[in-house]
């Protein structure tokens, strides 16, 4: 009893010492979210209940110069096959910032979202997915953050200039067991996904972004060199003969993505357009397996109606 | 006989002198007292509903004139949880050219372009003020009427309709005129009230309470009633003060890492 008391007389010490260096600010985000599946054919089936917790600590230390954000991520799949979070999905957010004159530097595990657009942008490219099963590219976790360094450097009011740099990306999370695709006398291949949290062997991302906000018009322009999060496949292990047989692994390959953002409003209209040139390791095409080049045009118009509802 | 003779004299003395006063006088008034350079509050808006249902929204508000053409208002939502984080960024412009507004959003990290600047304003996170209320308007914008005295609530108040001087500028805020009451002793705008496109009362808008700021009269709890819907929204400000806010507070930096 002496021994608990000390320690938490200790805790309680530690935290009066230090709570003028510190501002603490914690807020928690708790939902539960359904899916079934209904079909004609086949009887009605639970296929997702989740129940998700967020809680998020963030504050400022040494009197408001640096500032840190911690969260994490946690839930619960009750229906079906229950199922919790995989632990390295636990940890959402893990950052520091310090803000100096002209430039603002972060550095930990943060999601970092480039572009315009609302959904679907081809621009934001700087952390992998999070496909937890039917799952939408939802802001909870739609992506997973990545362990980078970010310096935001801003010459004047209306322009920056970012550079993220992420030493070990994380690729897409997706639970996939091996695949069996056999097909009698044609085809016997195993697809083996990569089941690695970091992608060790081909590291190192850049993102180099420019952004203009000014009245007038909004602009970002990207470039990209980076480890694609989404998989590839590796077929050179296929022996082919009157059986195509042997593994297919996924792999990652390195991508450029050149593009920008360009968004204004007029007339009670806001307009976004965002076009991004993704270059993978296969320009030519001939590469099976490998994820094919392409352009991505995303055009958002969004305009707010009123409508007077009234109810007495 | 003579007694009657000097009321009458001072009474007309008096009518004479409301009458005197120009439309200009009360427009400048109202600007001198009202258009305070740099402002900064703690806002709360309460929502009541016609049965009498209240919802809170609280943040910070700052206001600045950068220039002559241009005023800046930032928003740092602090409550309802759902809203925490959230920022909103208004540039209004006093030549005409429209409204900017841009809206940070915590949930996906993103500072983000919108126009509800001229499509009948929007209302302001659902309550009675529309966004078209927070953002500053050139008096050349707008034709005003000086149409009379009237007593409001118990204070006697200068008369002006005001309306969009274009059919185009009426039908973006759907409104088609409003009355202005100015207080006569200070200028202060102490009531507003709107008027929809078929010319029926739709809101009222009442100052409760202002504090004097040095040469500015600032109202610190106003209120806006839809009359056609019965819901209420009232808005009260703390912690005023007319300190100089750095110009970085009006840029997509600070609505993003402030």
């Amino acid at each position: 009893m002496n021994e608990i008391a000390k320690k938490i007389s200790l805790i309680i010490l530690v935290l009066i010492i230090s709570a003028p260096l510190f501002a603490l600010d914690f807020q928690g985000i708790i939902f539960a979210d359904y899916y079934g599946e209904i079909e004609p054919s086949t009887n009605y089936e639970n296929l997702r209940g989740r129940l998700y917790f967020q809680p998020g600590l963030s504050g400022s230390l040494f009197n408001y110069s640096m500032d840190f954000v911690l969260s994490a991520n946690l839930f619960y799949d009750p229906i079906g096959d229950p199922d919790l979070i995989v632990p390295e999905n636990i940890l959402r957010e893990a950052y520091i910032s310090v803000p100096f004159d002209n430039f603002d530097l972060s550095l930990g595990q943060k999601i970092v979202s480039p572009g315009m657009v609302d959904v679907f942008s081809p621009l934001n490219i700087v952390n992998g997915e999070y496909a937890y099963k039917l799952s939408l590219d939802d802001p909870y976790n739609g992506k997973r953050a990545d362990l980078l360094a970010q310096i935001q450097y801003y010459p004047n009011f209306d322009n920056s200039i970012e550079l993220v740099y992420v030493p070990f990306p994380r690729p897409d999370y997706e639970p996939t067991n091996p695949i069996n695709m056999n097909y009698p006398g044609i085809i016997d291949i195993d697809i083996l996904f990569n089941s690695d949290p970091y992608m060790l062997d081909n590291a190192h991302s850049f993102f180099l972004t420019y952004n203009h906000i000014s009245p007038g018009f909004d602009l970002q322009l990207n470039y990209a060199y980076y480890t694609e999060q989404t998989p590839s496949f590796n077929t050179e292990n296929l022996t082919s003969g009157a059986l195509l047989t042997g593994d297919v692994e996924s792999i990652y390959t390195r991508n450029q993505t050149l593009g920008g953002a360009y968004g204004t409003s007029f007339g009670g209209i806001a307009l976004v357009e965002e076009v991004a040139f993704n270059m993978t390791k296969d320009l030519p095409g001939d590469k099976i397996g490998i994820r094919n080049s392409d352009i991505t045009i995303n055009s958002q118009i969004t305009k707010d109606f009123q409508v007077e509802l009234s109810c007495r | 006989m003579k007694r009657l003779f000097i009321l009458i004299f001072i009474l007309s003395s008096l009518s004479l002198s409301a009458q005197n006063i120009t439309l200009d006088e009360i427009l400048d008034g109202y600007e001198v007292t009202a258009f305070i350079p740099n402002l900064t509050s703690t806002l709360t808006v309460k929502l009541i509903s016609a049965n009498g249902e209240v919802r809170e929204i609280k943040a910070e508000a700052y206001q600045k004139n950068v220039n002559t053409n241009q005023v800046s208002r930032l928003f740092l939502f602090a409550y309802p949880p759902s809203v925490r984080n959230t920022g909103l960024l208004i540039h209004s412009f006093l030549n005409g050219d429209e409204n900017v507004m841009w809206i940070y959003l915590p949930a996906v990290k993103r500072v983000k372009r919108i126009a509800l600047a001229t499509s009948g304003g929007g209302y302001f996170m659902g309550s009675d003020f529309s966004y078209s209320d927070f953002v500053s308007k050139a008096r050349a914008d707008y034709t005003q009427e000086f149409i009379g005295e009237q007593v409001l609530n118990g204070t006697p108040c200068y008369v002006v309709k005001e309306y969009g001087s274009t059919q185009k500028q009426r039908q973006d805020f759907k409104v088609s005129y409003m009355i202005n009451y100015y207080r006569k002793d200070d200028f202060i705008m102490y009531g507003r009230d709107y008027y929809d496109l078929a010319g029926e009362l739709v809101k009222e808008y009442r100052v409760k309470e202002a504090i004097v700021l040095g040469q500015y009269i600032y109202p610190t709890v106003v209120e806006m009633e839809n009359i056609q819907t019965g819901h209420k929204s009232i808005i009260e400000m703390t912690d005023v003060s007319t300190d100089i806010i750095p110009d970085r507070y009006f840029t997509s930096r600070y609505l993003k890492n402030r």
